[in-house]
Order: C-alpha cells, then structure tokens, then sequence
C-alpha cells in the first residue's frame, strides 16, 4: 500500500527553485532522501508537510489528499527536523506533557517503554541530550502517538559513526511489522548503504532519480581507462568524469556502456554516483 | 484550543512572568504618570516571551503539531489578551489604595479612576492591533513590531493624558475621583472594554491571516 505519494510539487524562492517534485513510497519501507547542501531536501520535506506552502503539485499519505485532511494526518505522521532541540533548557517530562495532549492515539506505556529502551532519563533537558539521544527522544514521541509515517530531516547528521550505526538498525527494526514507513533526508550516504530500500535523489531542486536503491546502483557504472581511451564521443555520454596525467574515470549510465574493449568497468557506490553526478565533467 | 492554552502557559509564558503582574503596585507612586505601570507588560513580558520563544524555535514545533495555523495564533492572542487583563485587574486594588491615600489627586497626569482603566484597556487593544499582525507578519521579526507598537501606545497615552489634563470639561467629567463620577465615566470604562475586544480580535483576524502565508 501506498503510504506516501508526491506528485509535482514545486516551490519557488527568489534564489532558488524546486522543480516538480514526485516519489511515492510504500508501505513498510525505508527511503533515503539524498542531495547534497542546499539541493532542496529540507524544501521539500516542509512542502510536503505544509509547512512551507507549495506553489504547486498535491501530497497524498494514507491514500488521502494531506491538505485537505492535514489535522488528521498529522496524527499519524511524525516529523523531525535533525533531532528534538525546540525548549533546550526544558525537561523532557515537560515537553511530552505538552505534545501528548495533541495526539488522540497516545499512549503512555508505549511511551515509558520507549524510554526505558532507548534510555532516556525523563528528567533531563533536552540539552543535556547527546545529539543522538535527542533524535531518539524525536523517534519515542512519534512512535507513542502511534506515528505510521516517519520523515526525518538529516537524523544522522551530526553523530558518531556508532550512534549512527545504531540509529540506522533501529529504523529497519522499526519497520519490521510492515506497517510503518520512513523516510529520511541525509548527506551521508554510507546511511542508505545500511539501510534504505529506496533512494529519491534530489539535486538543483530536481529529483534526479527515486527508485529501489540496486536499480540505483545497477543504473550506473564507473569506467576508467588511459586518457588516449577518452574519446569525446564517450566524453559526451558521461554524467561525470575525473581526469589526470594518467587517465581517467567517470560514471555512465550502464545503457550508454560502450562495447569497446580495454575499458575498466566497475559498479559503483552510492557515494560515487552522488559525487559524479554533482561535479560533471571537469575539463 | 485548551491544548494549545496549555502549551502557551507550560512552554511559551513562562510562570514567572506571572510575577510581573506586580508592576501594578507602580500605582502606589504617588504622582506619577501611570499609564507607564502597563507598560511594562508589554516590554517586559511579551518583548522577552516573544525573544524567548524565537530562541526556542516555538512557531516551527507548534506548527509541526496537528493544530491548525489559526489555532495557533488564536490561542497567542488569546494568552496575550489574558495578560493583559490580568494586569488591569491586578493594578485595580493598588488603584483603590491610591486613590484612598492620595486624596489630592494626580500631579503628574490622569488619576486611576474608571475612565483611566477604560483607555488602559484601549492601550492594550492597540498594542495588540499593531505587534501581534506586525509579528505574524513574518513569525519571526520582533523588534519592530514591538517597538511600532510601543510608540502608537505612547502617543495615546499622551494624548489622553493631555486631553484630560488641558482641556477643562474633560477633565471634570474623566478626571475625578470617587463614586460621584461614575456616570461620565463608566461610559469611557465600557467604551474601552469593547474597543479591546474589537481590536484584538481584528488583530487575530489579520495575524492568522497573515501567518497562512509565512514559509516555515
């Protein structure tokens, strides 16, 4: 089922534009949202929400158009941007004192079994939180009310590789039951590596591509060879290249392969393609 | 909306402000222009809840809760509103004192009858017609709408204050102390009740108004 669909949103600032903006996502799925600074993920993520309001293009989650019913679906949604850090010099008791009265479907010992998991002290503020345990603290008060629909903006930035690591298992357990979907924005991408099913990859404001994250992966492939090899007919079919004294290397789409022999081909990461993609063709 | 309210008086308004509602002992001064005592709900309170709450990024985590953008702004001027009339009622008994031991009347500008706590009343309907539309506005910027706010409420102030105090038929029917006054002045307490109604709710109105269209 459908959890999420988001068909040619688009929003334009004086110094920047997002340009139709469309990706589904299915139910129990994971999905990185990937770009590089400023690409528009954060953009996007608040248009999809309401936040930021969209100069065009429609949202629907749970198969139900989200402007027209956005009260209800909230409930169902939980949204972070990076990880709780709103009233830092609040205690946490505090702040779900507040937000579970907004939530119908809350529930107080989903809530203290969270805490206890995660192990979150409720007596701390929220700056006394590692950045790693404010996110967490973010994931415990979504999955209290009962959140379906996690988007989270960068929840990996700015933690150890072993928080990270940590955080990464815990959204594929969270999705184990089927029932849940996340989707969340990063610039790391060894974090789609380990966990993403799909990627929606964003750049200039445009989605690049959004697809199961091997149909990412075998769509490219990386070629390299001597510099006598670059002919400017494979020039013009790559997506991006590197050259020195020596060679060259560059990404092409696994279409556009040349049959020519003597080429080095490889499969590349994620990072690779993000990289090849953002700096082109260097002359 | 009592969810909201909740989270205005837990998060936004921090108790202590609470405190401040003493300011009305201001009116213990003898002479003294009093209409400044309810100043300082607006300069102090509202200037440092509304920096505080931008410090604690509170428009971007209300707005991500399932309330409707109206609400939220419904349920600030509503608190704001609430203060406000705190304030009045908690000057009322330091008003009755003054008046009981400064039986000379004011020197210094108007004197703290039902008339006075009628403009008080329009002074804070002003305040909110200017800064709540003015921040909403963009949900960030502060400084100006407070500070614009501010001088419409001093200009009023002094106004009244010269009003009353200059012209000679005002100052019989508005200036007086005591019981005898109350028909020429309850009017003005009533008119002043009624415009804050009127001009803080126009100030919702444009405030949630405007606050629909601001980019988060």
């Amino acid at each position: 089922m459908e959890i999420l669909s988001v068909q040619g949103l688009s929003k334009t600032y004086d110094k920047f534009r997002m340009k139709d903006v469309s990706f589904t996502l299915d139910e129990g799925y994971i999905m990185g949202f990937i770009g590089r600074n400023g690409a528009g993920k954060t953009t996007a993520l608040k248009t999809m929400l309401g936040l930021v309001h969209p100069d065009g293009g429609r949202v629907k989650v749970f198969d139900q158009e989200y402007r027209q019913n956005e009260i209800a679906l909230k409930q169902q949604i939980g949204f972070m941007s990076g990880g709780v850090d709103f009233y830092p010099k609040q205690k946490l008791s505090v702040i779900t004192r507040v937000i579970k009265r907004f939530y119908t479907g809350w529930d107080d010992s989903a809530y203290n079994g969270y805490l206890e998991r995660f192990g979150l002290d409720e007596s701390k503020k929220v700056e006394e939180l590692s950045q790693g345990m404010k996110v967490k603290y973010g994931l415990a008060l979504a999955l209290s009310h009962k959140a379906k629909l996690l988007i989270l903006d960068e929840p990996t930035s700015g933690l150890d590789p072993v928080s990270r690591d940590d955080l990464l298992e815990l959204f594929q357990e969270l999705i184990e039951d089927g029932k849940k979907s996340i989707l969340f924005s990063t610039q790391i991408t060894s974090d789609l590596d380990k966990c993403a099913d799909y990627i929606t990859y964003i750049r200039d404001g445009e989605i690049l591509a959004s697809t199961s994250k091997d149909d990412f992966i075998g769509a490219y492939k990386i070629v390299g060879g001597r510099a006598v090899q670059l002919t400017p007919e494979l020039s013009a079919r790559m997506v991006g290249c590197k050259k020195n004294a020596y060679g060259f290397s560059g990404l092409i789409k696994t279409q556009d392969l040349p049959a020519a022999d003597g080429l080095e081909v490889s499969t590349p990461d994620i990072e690779s393609i993000m990289i090849y993609f953002e700096k082109g063709c260097a002359q | 909306m009592k969810n909201l309210l909740y989270k205005e008086f837990l998060l936004f308004f921090h108790p202590a402000f609470f405190l401040c509602l003493l300011f009305g002992a201001l009116l213990l001064i003898p002479s003294w222009p009093y209409f400044i005592a309810f100043g300082y709900l607006l300069f102090m309170v509202f200037s440092n809840a509304f920096f505080i709450g931008r410090t604690n990024r509170d428009v971007l985590f209300t707005a991500s809760l399932p309330v409707r953008k109206k609400d939220l702004v419904r349920a600030r001027v509503y608190a704001v509103a609430l203060f406000e009339l705190l304030q009045v009622i908690t000057a009322i008994p330091f008003a009755v004192i003054n008046n009981a031991f400064y039986t000379e009347g004011n020197m210094a500008g108007m004197n703290t009858n039902f008339a006075f706590f009628g403009f008080v009343l329009v002074i804070y309907g002003l305040f909110n017609l200017v800064f709540l539309p003015g921040f909403y506005k963009t949900a960030y910027k502060i400084g100006v709408p407070m500070i614009l706010g501010i001088i419409v409420d001093s200009v009023f102030a002094l106004a009244v204050t010269a009003a009353v105090l200059g012209v000679p038929a005002l100052n019989a029917a508005l200036n007086g102390l005591g019981a005898a006054n109350l028909p020429g002045q309850l009017p003005v307490l009533f008119a002043g009740i009624a415009l804050f109604v009127l001009l803080t709710l126009v100030a919702y109105r444009v405030s949630a108004k405007r606050f629909e269209t601001v980019d988060l």
